[in-house]
């Protein structure tokens, strides 16, 4: 617009964001690293961190850990997804909607209970372990550590790469294939050569996807991990250790996360910006019907995956209205659960709804706010903003977490132990789903609508009020709804921040499942699974579609 | 209410390049004035300056006395009409057209009043309820329209309002603009690349290429007279054909070859003996002749009141790539039509003809207007 620099409204608007994003991470994140090249009493400058960090087996196996695991959780989804997807894309599948409603509902759940729902039934005094032992006297194998983390992880998010993979297989237009089948291809090349190409920078994009949520994921590993350490749980039980503000060596690993989880999203970055075919399928591949044989076995397959996946949520929601003695379930029907959880742990589900819809309304407005800045009003800080916001895919829940406390435990601005610190941390996490539904929405806003307003007399300011904001809000609640439902189960940065007055349904389900009260800890689950359900529900009712995009 | 445009040597930049050089219009008050040109020639980037939407790096823009750089495009009182209609899709028609008296506070029964009137004058008065998405392109198009002049706006400005309607409603909804504007009386700013659409709903054309206006005129002085042979071709279309000049006993002749001369007698003082020229000659500006230019039929389109021939010149000296020419055979003058690879003699209209120097960039008959 005009040269000369104008103090209006959106001005203030970015320097406003900025300002959130420099105090709520780029100052906490500086604050971190620079403490991880810190002597911890001296404060001089050191390396002695890191070599602790990389001489010591304890500690470096963990990254090992964490890098083997995420790389077969990555694998074994891939194994798992892309069948499902190219199945569920080429052929007619029975219930084909339920099942995508239940692989998106098992995507979305609070992670960590899947980890504390397969210890229920496959841990040392599980119902299926002693099943197993009193009827057979078999011993299964156990479900701690490396297998448990790959069962959970796995279950949870192959649905990325079914989602990302069916969504460019529908892209395919049928006529490549049959261009393919005049070729004289058979089926099964037809697949190898044709259509793996075509879906692969997807996949791999995916895959990455599925690699950084399972290297940053805390709650499974801390359930049902046991020995196996992996990085988030080893930073947070140094950190944890290291009270007293001397976190340097917390600092350090987190650092090393920080670098690894960055290399990883710059080849995700890369593979998505190469991705050259920008396919658009006038006509869909066909749907055709597997027989005999085939058809079983996909069947089975794909439901026995689903059910799979889903048992989590059904074995949370069975046992939350089981009698308990301590730790055990017993066989009758009560409310007991419930009625321990609102007399005791209530505040727990009223911090969760609180917190939630203040974060979710901040991420609404800034989300709206910052999309809006940075695609039509350009300029050097809206690209700083634009970068800055990537952050939260970097940083794993748990590093924010440290970060947050660390910046804001002393100094000028002390937020240790608020709710403020609580809600911060959630905003900053789950901000992109909003912040990128928001700018798809405004990409298909024509400029010229507010051109005409502003013609029409409307002052530009009232005019995004007025017919921009109106007019984005549906595509906004889309991404609004994922933040929401990913706020509500946000654990690995939230278990660190709270305090026993601040904490969540999330943080309360992980501290009842580590004192074994495993009875609160289901009837808990069972009301955020509800919660997270009914929003699901909601986003299909007002996307008019079942599809997510993550 | 209408006020006169005149823009001073505006320039725009956008970062590094410079796309308006220094522009000088002045638009009358009440007037159609339409801005031609190729796409990318500054068209848009100019209308945008006088909305307000760009803004203006030199020079100024006045509506009457009013230097108006300074004031935000808001406060300009401007009706705009976009190419993609814009209009707003959460608001029924009826509230589409309101949406501006409602920001000037027009009282309620005024404004419905005039909601109605400019419904019923653009025909859309019977879809006052609907939403936009039920519309086709033409209906959005009225309905924008109405919402750009039922504010009595200083100027309307039109950026190709028609180019996303199909051929039929394009020609039906010039013949709807033209009207409503003379109606209204209202300063109206439009721009096109479609030189047919500025010929037919203009009171005066700026042609402009580059950044930088042509000519200004009426249609049919840009037709008859065009400045420069890029408005020759750009508007209509032009055979061009090189020649030179020969002066004998004050005579001044126009020679295409040894063989063909002609005599014109409407060519500025300043043409030199011997000089190089281009000659435009329109389509419609031949005839078969027994004497002229000797040329070879390549092919005949019939098109019903008349036949479009292309041809080449025997001697080759078509100035420019193309070297395919045409002309015009209007049915009722003949009973004889031409086939492939006849030869023939073309003669020109000596009175319509124009004759451009060796670079096309000036043309060398006397009565040409640059800016009427
Ligand atoms: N926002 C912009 N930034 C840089 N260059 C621009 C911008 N808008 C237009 N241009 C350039 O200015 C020239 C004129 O554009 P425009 O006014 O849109 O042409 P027209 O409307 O005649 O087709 C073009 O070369 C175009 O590329
Ligand atoms: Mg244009």
């Amino acid at each position: 617009m005009n040269k000369r620099f104008k103090f209006d409204f959106w001005t203030i608007v970015t320097l406003t964001i900025l300002g959130i994003f420099l105090l709520f991470l780029v100052y906490p994140l500086t604050t971190l690293f620079i403490d991880a090249f810190k002597e911890p009493l001296t404060s001089k400058f050191t390396l002695a961190n890191f070599q602790k960090f990389f001489s010591k087996k304890y500690y470096y196996q963990a990254l090992i850990n964490s890098i083997v695991s995420a790389t077969s959780v990555t694998l074994l989804s891939i194994i798992i997804g892309l069948p499902i997807a190219y199945l569920m894309t080429a052929y007619k599948i029975k219930g084909k909607r339920l099942l995508e409603v239940l692989i998106i509902i098992s995507m979305l759940s609070p992670p960590f209970i899947g980890a504390y729902s397969w210890v229920l039934l496959c841990g040392r005094s599980g119902v299926i372990t002693k099943f197993f032992k009193h009827n057979f006297n078999l011993n299964i194998p156990t479900i701690y550590g490396y297998v448990g983390i790959l069962l959970v992880l796995t279950l949870k998010l192959y649905p990325f790469i079914y989602l990302y993979v069916s969504g460019a297989l529908k892209k395919i237009d049928s006529s490549l294939i049959e261009a393919a089948e005049s070729l004289g291809s058979k089926p099964s090349r037809k697949l190898a050569f044709v259509i793996i190409p075509l879906i692969l920078p997807t996949l791999l994009a995916g895959a990455l996807l599925v690699f950084m949520n399972a290297i940053a994921d805390f709650g499974t590993p801390v359930l049902i991990g046991e020995g196996y350490n992996v990085m988030p749980t080893l930073i947070y039980s140094e950190f944890i250790s290291e009270v007293g503000g001397q976190a340097n060596f917390a600092a350090a690993m987190a650092t090393v996360m920080v670098f690894l989880t960055s290399i990883m999203f710059l080849i995700q970055r890369y593979i998505i910006n190469k991705k050259s075919y920008v396919m658009s399928s006038l006509r869909p591949i066909q749907i055709g019907e597997l027989k005999g044989i085939s058809n079983y076995l996909a069947h089975i397959f794909i439901y026995l995956v689903v059910i799979l996946s889903i048992i989590p949520q059904l074995t949370v929601i069975y046992t939350s209205f089981l009698n308990t003695r301590g730790a055990m379930f017993l066989h009758e029907f009560s409310l007991k659960s419930y009625r321990t959880v609102f007399s005791r742990l209530g505040k727990s589900i009223t911090n969760t709804y609180v917190y939630g819809f203040i974060a979710i309304i901040i991420i609404i407005l800034i989300g709206m706010l910052t999309a809006y800045i940075s695609t039509r009003r350009r300029s050097t800080l809206t690209t700083v903003i634009d970068t800055v916001t990537m952050f939260p895919y970097i940083i794993p829940g748990s590093v924010l977490g440290i970060t947050l406390l660390l910046a804001f435990n002393k100094g000028y601005i002390i937020l240790s132990g608020t709710a403020t610190i609580m809600i911060m941390a959630f905003v900053i996490r789950r901000l992109p789903y909003t912040l990128r539904s928001s700018a798809a929405i405004l990409y298909q806003i024509s400029p010229s609508i507010e051109e005409a307003s502003i013609s029409l007399g409307c002052s530009p300011v009232k005019t995004f009020f007025k017919v921009t904001s109106k007019m984005m809000l549906p595509g906004v609640l889309s991404g609004a709804i994922l933040s929401w439902i990913t706020v509500i189960n946000e654990l690995s940065a939230s278990v660190i921040l709270y305090t026993s007055n601040t904490r969540t349904m999330s943080v309360t389900i992980y501290t009842e499942v580590v004192r074994a009260s495993y009875g609160t800890a289901a009837a808990l689950s069972t009301i955020l699974t509800v919660t997270t359900i009914i929003s699901l529900l909601i986003f299909f009712k007002l996307t008019g579609s079942k599809n997510i995009s993550i | 209410m209408s006020v006169a445009i005149i823009i001073e040597n505006v320039v725009k930049r956008y970062e590094k390049t410079t796309v308006i050089p220094n522009l000088s219009l002045q638009i009358k008050n009440g007037e159609f004035f339409t801005l031609l040109g190729p796409s990318g020639c500054g068209k848009t980037t100019l209308l945008r300056m006088i909305a307000g939407f760009n803004s203006i790096d030199g020079g100024c823009i006045k509506f009457d006395d009013k230097v108006i750089n300074e004031i935000p495009a808001y406060k300009r009182n401007i009706g705009m009409v976009f190419q993609n209609y814009a209009i707003f899709p959460h608001l029924t028609v009826k509230e589409n057209v309101e949406y501006g008296l409602k920001l000037r506070k027009v009282p309620k029964s005024e404004s419905d009043r005039r909601v109605e009137e400019i419904l019923k004058t653009v025909k859309m008065y019977d879809y006052k309820d609907r939403l936009p998405d039920k519309l086709s392109g033409g209906q959005q198009q009225r309905v924008a329209l109405a919402r750009a002049i039922v504010i009595r706006p200083n100027v309307l400005l039109m950026d190709e309002p028609l180019s996303n309607l199909d051929a039929k409603l394009r020609i039906e909804m010039r013949s709807v603009i033209r009207d409503i504007q003379k109606q209204i009386g209202i300063t109206t700013v439009y721009v096109t690349h479609d030189q047919e659409e500025a010929l037919a709903i203009s009171d005066r054309i700026a042609v402009m290429k580059d950044g930088v206006v042509q000519q200004v005129g009426t249609p049919c002085q840009i037709y008859k007279r065009p400045t420069n042979i890029f408005v020759a071709t750009f508007i209509g279309s032009s055979n061009l054909i090189k020649a030179k000049i020969n002066i004998e006993n004050g005579e001044r002749y126009v020679v295409f070859n040894k063989d063909y001369r002609i005599k014109m007698n409407n060519l500025s003082s300043n043409v030199k003996d011997g000089q190089d020229v281009i000659v435009s000659i329109r389509p419609e500006e031949l005839k078969i002749a027994n004497k002229g230019l000797k040329v070879k039929i390549l092919k005949g389109t019939f098109f019903g009141k008349f036949i479009n021939y292309e041809f080449t010149l025997i001697d080759d000296n078509v100035f420019g790539e193309n070297k395919v020419c045409e002309f015009v055979q209007d049915i009722s003058d003949t009973n004889k039509f031409l086939r492939e690879n006849d030869i023939i003699y073309l003669e020109p209209d000596l009175s319509r003809i124009n004759v451009f120097n060796e670079d096309g960039s000036i043309n060398l008959i006397e009565d040409v207007i640059l800016y009427e």
